[in-house]
């Protein structure tokens, strides 16, 4: 600084001290803080939120996979039952026929 | 919530001397949020004080600022980074209420300042009037010679802590002293006539 400052820094030093911050300052802030809701407590739920999806997710799949696969028993009992059904219509006329001709 | 106000309550009165010498590093204290704050209120409040010029004004500013640093307060690494930290905004602050200041049309900083009574002491009507001197200033200015000779920052600290180029920085330096040499001047005249 210029040697013709040097005054009026030193009269600016002066003046411009630091003062101490109003009694119970601290407090008041700490109070403030305190009473803020906070918000990061939720970080803390992912883990649990994401494990709740996965589980949810995987017993959605489970019980598609377990529908499906009902399903498709289903088909293939009707399926079987249709065929068996077939064969014993087939056996009773050919036995029916036998029948005939042996009168 | 009591006890814990009531502990603090304590560590500060111990810690309240050593902070409005010149701050203490919170990392010797080991207190996190709560020694950042015993160690720099003097600091945060007395650059809002000498920049509005007003208590109250100056101590809603300053629990604001601390407010947003135990917001922040995973980003700081340590208690220097918290003290540029602090400085840095509490000067964007202090900025900013002078600028809603005059959108709301409040009080112009002059008229709303207690000027120092006959009876004062004469160094005290000198620090008043020389306070006045810095408050008449423009803000930019104004936080410069706060930055400068409150916190005896060198101009490389203040241009960090207002986000503008060192040069500006001495530019605002010597504008301000000037403008303060002249004003003092003109002052001392106007008393000797």
């Amino acid at each position: 600084m210029d040697a013709k400052y040097e005054e009026l820094g030193n009269n600016l030093r002066l003046a411009l001290k630091r003062e101490d911050a109003p009694d119970g300052f601290a407090t008041r802030v700490l109070e403030r803080v305190e009473v803020r809701p906070r918000w990061d407590w939720w970080p803390r739920l992912v883990p649990a939120i994401a494990l709740a999806l996965i589980v949810a997710t995987s017993s959605a799949g489970f019980r598609a996979v377990k529908q499906r696969r009902g399903e498709e028993a289903r088909e293939q009992a009707i399926v079987a039952l249709t065929l068996t059904s077939e064969k014993l219509q087939m056996a009773r006329a050919i036995i029916f026929r036998h029948r005939e001709e042996s009168k | 919530m009591g006890v814990r106000v009531l502990v603090f309550e304590k560590r500060m009165e111990a810690l309240a001397a050593d902070s409005a010498a010149g701050g203490l590093a919170a990392t010797d204290i080991g207190l996190g949020f709560e020694s950042l704050l015993v160690a720099n209120q003097a600091m945060v409040f007395s650059i809002a004080l000498n920049f509005l010029r007003d208590r109250e004004l100056a101590a809603e500013l300053a629990q604001d600022v601390f407010l947003a640093l135990h917001r922040n307060l995973k980003s700081i690494q340590s208690a220097d980074h918290a003290r540029h930290w602090l400085r840095r905004v509490t000067s964007q602050r202090c900025i900013d209420s002078t600028r809603r200041a005059k959108v709301r049309g409040e009080v112009a900083l002059e008229a709303a300042w207690d000027v120092a009574t006959p009876a004062d002491s004469a160094d005290v009507v000198a620090r008043t009037r020389m306070a006045r001197l810095v408050a008449s200033l423009p803000e930019k200015l104004r936080l410069v010679i706060i930055l400068r000779f409150q916190e005896d920052l060198d101009v490389p600290d203040i241009a960090e802590a207002l986000g503008i180029p060192p040069r500006t920085v001495r530019g605002h330096l010597d504008q301000a002293l000037e403008l303060l040499r002249e004003k003092e001047q003109r002052w001392t005249r106007s008393t000797k006539n």
